[in-house]
């Protein structure tokens, strides 16, 4: 085994160093970097517990539109009060919804994941009163400990900072025997039955786990992009791009959904930029990673790696 | 309530017939087919795309066979060209093929008919208004209603008194045992495919002169027909019927009686048959 250590410092470096080549790499990286904790978060049901959620935008609306909410209707707008209660309400949310869902497995789980996201998308749209309808919310004026954070940069920070947070607690609780017992689940539902583990109760607990980091990740787009609405946060396209993502970079691979993420959001605002029609490269993209490359881009890297 | 009861039974209509094809494909390649709504705008397209040509009425009348019939081609081309490519790779390769279509189809659309939404309400004129205890509404709309119902009887004739139907039927339950009686499983699975997508193709034509389309509708589609599959029970025609029937009507009355949570109530449905009968109304498909 060689040591990676050293190319994740080098990351890091690198991520830290963004902010210097300019605003839009900057906005872009940021993206990168909260989409892919999402991904990542997506990648906990998938990857570690074989259950694809393909309504994961769920917790990602849940998050910001709490932020949302809290600052429409209560004029908070202290980050360190919006970001532990898009927390506590992604984590009431995924305990309900997962209760619903982590009966069912395969298809019918991924089904509904759906259908409870677009729950939540179909009240977002319609209580135009409370949740400003098709328009969203705009999200501004926000502080972070009595200091307003006024430029794309000083954000970007507080999203890195999130980012290097989740990866290592993620890597944490994959590892820990929670981890091991969800993938032991994943294997073999009936060996991990006989030897007396309750399986829904890991399920569930992987459902919250991949529930809250989507929601926080959720939280901090709101406040970084300044304005949700529905379709943004809360439509099967969303939840559809973090499944796209997490299969691009490799599910079977820890870091696989970060590296998609950032794949993914760098090819969309090029191509959206070049040619007008993203929606067709990115159906052919991921049509083409089906029939060629299913294990995804670190799936390939580490099987090149290997030598076989 | 006559109004709401027949805008339902129209919803209704349509719904069985998207849901139908969602769960035949499901029941017999196992595959829950998320460019499925893409089909059905896809369908509408065609359909406004024909009656362009002439406004002769049995044109119109005649495209949305034609369409669905275009649609299943489609539908089967993709299932042999592509589908069929991923088969034995698990779900989440068959189900990620089918969500790629949709963005493949989005571009389809806005090159082949822009992105300003259609419709084309004629054929409505043309066929003029009845009235039922009072209330007068378009004749197309009991057209709707009943072309549908011939369509489900057809179906289940196709299904339950054919000798195709049999090996349809055969091949939902045990692939590997029809093909050892050598049934070609492969032109069964094509042949699902494009069934499927001729009810849905079918089901936007008959929609063109009603809601037409846009581009978003594919998704709402997709959704909706995947709560109705959800509730009756995945692979269930009788389920998809009962669920269509009950979906359209809760629909209808809600978006009378309480139009700010209307799609809200049919989650909520949904979820409350979930709780109570996990397998959907008619479900006794494994989990």
């Amino acid at each position: 085994m060689r040591d990676y250590r050293i190319v994740y410092l080098a990351a890091a470096v690198l991520l830290f160093l963004v902010p210097f080549t300019g605003e839009y790499a900057t906005y872009l990286t940021g993206l990168a970097l909260l989409f892919g904790v999402a991904a990542l978060a997506l990648n906990v049901l998938l990857g570690y517990t074989g259950l694809l959620s393909f309504g994961n935008a769920l917790f990602f609306g849940c998050g910001a539109y709490t932020v949302g909410l809290l600052i429409k209707h209560f004029d908070i707008t202290a980050i360190e009060i919006l970001f532990p209660a898009s927390i506590a309400a992604s984590f009431v949310v995924a305990v309900l919804v997962g209760f619903i869902c982590v009966r069912h497995t395969r298809i019918y789980f991924t089904m509904l994941t759906i259908a409870l996201a677009s729950l939540f998308y179909a009240l977002a749209h319609k209580l135009r009163p409370i949740t400003g309808g098709d328009d969203g919310i705009r999200v501004y004026e926000t502080y972070i400990f009595g200091h307003e954070i006024t430029s794309i940069i000083e954000f970007y920070y507080v999203v890195l900072i999130f980012f290097i947070a989740s990866i290592l607690i993620l890597r944490i609780i994959l590892k820990s025997p929670f981890g091991l017992t969800l993938q032991a689940i994943r294997d073999s539902e009936l060996r991990a039955r006989f030897a007396g583990i309750s399986i829904m109760k890991y399920r569930l607990g992987a459902f919250i786990v991949s529930g809250v980091f989507t929601g926080m990740s959720g939280a901090l787009y709101a406040l970084f992009l300044g304005q949700i609405s529905p379709d943004d946060v809360l439509g099967l396209t969303r939840s559809g791009e973090f499944v796209a993502m997490t299969i691009l970079g490799g599910f079977t691979s820890f870091v696989g959904p970060i590296v998609g993420a950032f794949v993914f959001t760098y090819l969309k605002a090029f191509v959206s930029s070049v040619a007008l029609y993203w929606y067709m490269v990115a159906g052919i993209i991921i049509v083409g990673i089906v029939l060629f490359v299913p294990m995804g881009i670190m799936g390939e890297v580490e099987r090149r790696i290997r030598g076989f | 309530m006559i109004p709401q009861i027949i805008n339902g039974l129209i919803f209704a209509s349509i719904l069985f017939l998207v849901a139908t094809g969602l769960t035949i494909i499901f029941g017999i390649l196992r595959v829950v087919n998320f460019s499925h709504g893409s089909f059905y705008l896809l369908g509408v397209y065609i359909a406004y795309s024909i009656t362009r040509l002439s406004h002769d009425p049995v044109l119109y009348l005649a495209s949305p066979f034609i369409a669905g019939t275009i649609v299943g081609g489609v539908g089967m081309a993709f299932e042999r060209g592509l589908l069929s490519r991923v088969y034995g790779r698990g779900e989440l390769f068959e189900l990620l093929m089918t969500y790629g279509m949709i963005f493949v189809f989005i571009d389809v659309f806005r090159i082949g008919w822009g992105t300003m939404p259609i419709s084309d309400p004629t054929i409505t004129f043309m066929l003029g208004t009845v009235s039922i205890a009072g209330y007068t509404m378009p004749l197309y709309n009991i057209y709707l209603i009943s072309i549908a119902a011939v369509l489900a009887v057809v179906l289940w004739f196709l299904l339950f008194k054919t000798n195709v139907g049999m090996v349809i039927r055969a091949t939902s339950f045990d692939r590997e045992v029809t093909s050892s009686f050598g049934v070609n499983v492969n032109r069964v699975y094509a042949l699902t495919f494009f069934l499927g997508c001729f009810l849905a193709g079918f089901g936007g034509g008959l929609m063109l002169p009603i809601t037409g389309a846009w581009i978003g509708l594919d998704i709402d589609m997709l959704i909706i027909g995947l709560v109705v599959v959800v509730v009756g029970g995945l692979g269930s025609i009788k389920g998809a019927l009962a669920a269509s029937l009950l979906i359209g009507l809760v629909r209808s009355f809600g978006i009378s009686m309480f139009p700010a949570v209307e799609l809200a109530i049919v989650y909520v449905i949904m979820i409350a048959v979930l709780i109570v009968k996990p397998s959907g109304l008619f479900g006794g498909v494994e989990h």
